[in-house]
Parts: C-alpha cells; structure tokens; sequence
C-alpha cells in the first residue's frame, strides 16, 4: 500500500485511510434527507447553547444536562440506525450490551473512586497544602468566554495526555485496549481499560473558579461536539466546523489499522489543537483496531495494561540480566 | 449437564424448513461462510455440523452464539435444518443486573461509613461565611439578557436543600437504573438475537446471501 504523504509522514501505508475532505463521501437521496444531515450538527450546538445561556437558574442544573444528554444520546442512536457511515460498523446487540457494560463502569464504580483520587480531590489537595485559593476572576468574564475556557483548559490537557499514551509505553498500557474497539459507536468511547478512562478524565480546570452557568454551557460542547467522535452516521459537516472541532471522520483516522494514522487527531473536542501542533490528519477509514482487527474480550481489556506490562517487564529483565549460558569463553 | 429451564436462559433452539430436499453437504456448504470466519473451528459429521468461535468480529452473524451445533434432516417431501446454539453474551446479560445491583449496595454502604462528621460540616460551613461577595454578569451578559446568576444567600439555600435530600457522597441510582437497563436488554437480545439467527440461517439457505462481503449472490462462475 503506498500511503499518502501528510506533511512528513506517510499516511495509510499499512491500511486503508482516505486523506482530505475531498475525496470522502457526501449524504446523498431525498433533499430533507441531505439538508437533515448537513444541518443537525451545527442547530442542535447552538439550540444548546441558546437554552443553556437564557435558561432561568431553577432549570439550568446538572439535572437537567443529565436528561438532555441521555436524550441525546438516544437520539444519536437512532440516527446510526438511519444513516450509518459504515454498514460495517452497525451496532449489534452484543455490541450495544458490551458498550453499555463499559458505561455503567463509569456511571458507578469509577465515579465513586474518582471522588476519592480524582482531579477534584487532588487539586484540593493541592489548594490545602498552599493554602491557595480559587482563581476566582475567571467569573468576571463573559459567560461564553468562560465556557470556551473551561472546555479549551481540559482539551489541552487531554491532547497531552493522550498524546502521551501514543508515545510513552507505560501510558500506551492503559490506552490499547481502547484502540481495539472495530468499529465507531455513540457509547464506544466509554470502551477500555478503567486506569486509561481515570487518566483521560483528569482536568487542571478545578483550580480555576467559573459561574456555574458556564459549567453547563462548556459540558454543551461535550454533548454536542466532542459525542461525535464515536458515532456511526455520516454527515456533511461544514468545513468551519471539521476545521475547529472534531469530529468521527477525524477520530476514524485516529483509530485506523495504520500505525502512523492512529498518531494523529489526538483531542476530544477542539481538533484545532491538532492543527497547532500539526498532529491533524483531515480524512476517514472504516477498517479499524489493532491486530489486523480483533475484538478485545471485556475480561482481557480489564487486566490488560497489568498482564502486558508484566510480560514486557520479564522479557526486559530476561534480556538484561540472563546471558546466554552457552556463549564458549575465549 | 443438562438444565431443561436453566439453559434456556442461554441456549436457542430451532428448525428453518428448506425450500427444496437438498443434501447435508449442499446445505452446509451454503452456511459455509458463517464458519469461514477468524476464530471459529468446526467439523462436519454426517449431517450434524458442530462449531465454536473464539471472541468472534463484531460484525460477525453468530457473535452472539459462539458455539452449538446445525443438523440437516431429511423428511419424506423436506429438509430440516434443526440447530441448538449457546450464549455466553446472553448469560453475561442476565446475569449483569446482579452486579450492578451490587455496585448500588456498595455505594449505599460506602455512604454509611464514610459521612462526613459534623465539626468537619461546620469548618465547611465557616469557609463558606469567608466568601467574598455575590457573583456578577458581565455586561456583554447583561446586554444579552443572559438571567443573573443566584446570589451567594440562594446559593447556600440550594446547597443546604440538597445536602437533606442528599443521602451521602455516592448516588446509587444510576447503578439501580444500569441493572434494570441490562434487564431489559436480556429480554431483548433473548428474543431478537434468536430471531435474526433464525433469519440468517434462512436467507444463507435459500441462497439470498452467499458472498459474506457483498451480502448479496455471489456471482457463478460461467
């Protein structure tokens, strides 16, 4: 396979990946269908943005973000059902009940453990031990600067972090076994190991002090941009959208069978991250994971990251304490 | 072991009527490709054909039931093609309410032992008095007519509500609302995936679906 070359790399050499925007397919057949899917993205972002901002306070609360972000999710189900990108990436039952496994470990035991190590704790930690306070001017400012700020902070965080998983062993551990789901749906990114979901969920932001309006507009971001990455529906996505924000074709590239596509795309939300540090690979694949493609069974992604690590830890020492025994001496 | 009603929590049991008398090995030879796939060995013996795959694709047609076995029988004016497959996926689902009921339980345990004591309440309290004064709008918010945000009087009533309706610093709920999810899913997945099982072995046999890539006939070689 000859690749395409995307600054100094080589691009789709060792599976198929299709490179710029040009040359991925486009929503085609009835004009309500077209319009539909070249419109939903951008309306419901701003629809959301809109009821988060003049919301009175008694709706604007976690509560209601909760109902309208399960909603939407169950809407974005539907629309995989209706126009799936890939239909080799159609949601199945079992795939469905597997994502589902991995979603309610986040719902349950792993928020339950991130109260006690989580980011909050840590930074109140932190705070405790300086006796710093909360860098409390941030509430001075517009609502929708705050709201960028919030979500822009935890973006560059976890751009570093998972960059950091693509090119530091140790991390890598925690991050493969995400990087064998096969095929993109809504819940897929909830799919891998519980160190790897605790690690890209730390955030510096709890050093800062926001309106909690703010809060609920930034987390709009996340319901109806960063939710895109794993979803199985093709749209046409305006360009100025595919330029700041990410989105599944970017995300597809991301989790390719070719190597030096999967380092490429690296953040949740603003995919212009990628472009400053030119990381951005514009494209799409539909043949993903790891290993030519097989299905990493719920029982090995949990202990993955520690059997790997084991094994690579006792081939290291075998080869750095055990000579060969039967070398002649001279 | 045989479990008559137990198994039937897992196992799938069922006949396709074929269209025309055809052979064991014609007939086999047309799920062929349900068989040809990454993981999954089987043998053919007379007109019984035993299978099982090991973590299949997810797009695989018989993900779902990873092992059993597809007999051919021939009646006077008809072939019957009886199967008895198993789950270990729908097993999984029954039995996953049970673990996050746990999960709940531990929540609400988790609650009891670790509640906040009271002077510990109170400190939180005073460094919420030292608070500065209430928060502002910006004026381009203003001028948007974007509401007020609560003042910090309303906001220690907010907290004080929630912290009676609290229960401690672990919700159960959603673990609660995820075991009645898997729930409902088994029942599901106990009646669909049986009926697409049924489909599919249907649709290979009367020749519908032959190319497992193109989902279509495949072309004859002329």
């Amino acid at each position: 396979m000859a690749g395409t070359r995307v600054g100094k790399r080589i691009i789709g050499a060792d599976a198929p990946v299709t490179v710029g925007w040009e040359n991925l397919p486009r929503v085609e057949g009835h004009p309500f269908k077209v319009a539909f899917f070249t419109w939903f993205q951008p309306v419901t972002l701003f629809a959301l943005l809109a009821f988060w901002y003049y919301a009175p306070n008694e709706i604007a609360t976690a509560k209601t973000a909760i109902i309208i972000g399960l909603s939407f999710r169950l809407l974005l189900l539907g629309l995989e059902w209706v126009n799936p990108r890939h239909k080799s990436w159609q949601l199945t039952w079992k795939e469905l009940v597997t994502d589902l496994f991995y979603v309610g470990l986040g719902y349950t035991v792993l928020r339950m453990v991130d109260v006690y190590f989580g980011d909050g704790a840590i930074i109140g930690l932190v705070q405790d031990s300086f006796e710093w306070d909360k860098f409390s001017w941030f509430t001075g400012l517009p609502l929708l600067l705050q709201a960028f700020l919030i979500s822009f902070i935890f973006d560059f965080g976890q751009y570093w972090m998972h960059r950091g998983m693509h090119n530091w062993y140790p991390l890598w551990l925690t991050h493969a076994p995400h990087h064998y789901i096969t095929q993109l749906n809504i819940n897929k990114g909830a799919v891998g190991n519980p160190v790897e979901l605790f690690l890209i969920g730390l955030g510096v932001g709890g050093f800062f002090d926001f309106l909690p309006r703010a809060f609920l507009l930034a987390g709009t971001l996340g319901v109806a941009v960063s939710v895109y990455q794993h979803i199985n529906v093709r749209f046409n996505t305006p360009a100025w959208w595919r330029f700041i924000f990410n989105t599944t074709e970017h995300h597809s590239v991301h989790h390719s069978q070719d190597y030096e596509a999967t380092r490429s795309n690296y953040s949740g939300t603003w995919i212009i991250i990628d472009r400053i540090f030119g990381t951005c690979v514009d494209g799409e694949a539909e043949k993903l994971g790891m290993e030519g493609g097989r299905r990493m069974p719920i029982t090995e992604t949990m202990h993955y990251p520690f059997t790997e690590g084991y094994k690579t830890f006792k081939s290291w020492v075998a080869r750095r304490f055990h000579r060969p025994s039967n070398v002649p001496a001279e | 072991m045989n479990l008559p009603y137990i198994e039937k929590i897992w196992r799938a049991e069922g006949s396709v009527m074929l269209d025309e008398p055809q052979s064991a090995d014609a007939a086999f030879g047309k799920l062929d490709p349900l068989f040809k796939t990454n993981g999954t060995t089987y043998q053919v013996d007379g007109d019984t054909l035993t299978y099982k795959k090991d973590n299949p694709a997810a797009q695989d047609k018989l993900a779902t039931f990873t092992s059993g076995t597809v007999r051919v029988v021939q009646e006077p004016t008809a072939t019957r093609l009886d199967y008895d497959v198993k789950s270990p996926a729908l097993l999984a689902v029954f039995l996953a309410p049970l673990l996050f009921l746990a999960f709940g339980q531990l929540a609400v345990v988790v609650n009891a032992w670790d509640t906040p004591a009271d002077d510990e309440t109170e400190e939180a309290e005073k460094a919420d008095e030292e608070e500065e004064a209430d928060p502002q709008l910006h004026p381009i918010d203003e001028f948007l007519g974007a509401p007020q945000p609560e003042t910090l009087e309303e906001k220690k009533q907010r907290e004080k509500e929630k912290e009676e309706e609290d229960d401690g610093k672990h919700d159960p709920i959603p673990a609660f609302v995820l075991a009645a999810l898997f729930a409902i899913l088994y029942g599901v997945g106990r009646v669909l995936e049986p009926y697409l099982l049924r489909k599919t072995f249907r649709r290979y046999l009367s020749g519908e679906v032959i190319d497992e890539e193109t989902e279509s006939p495949a072309q004859t070689p002329g």
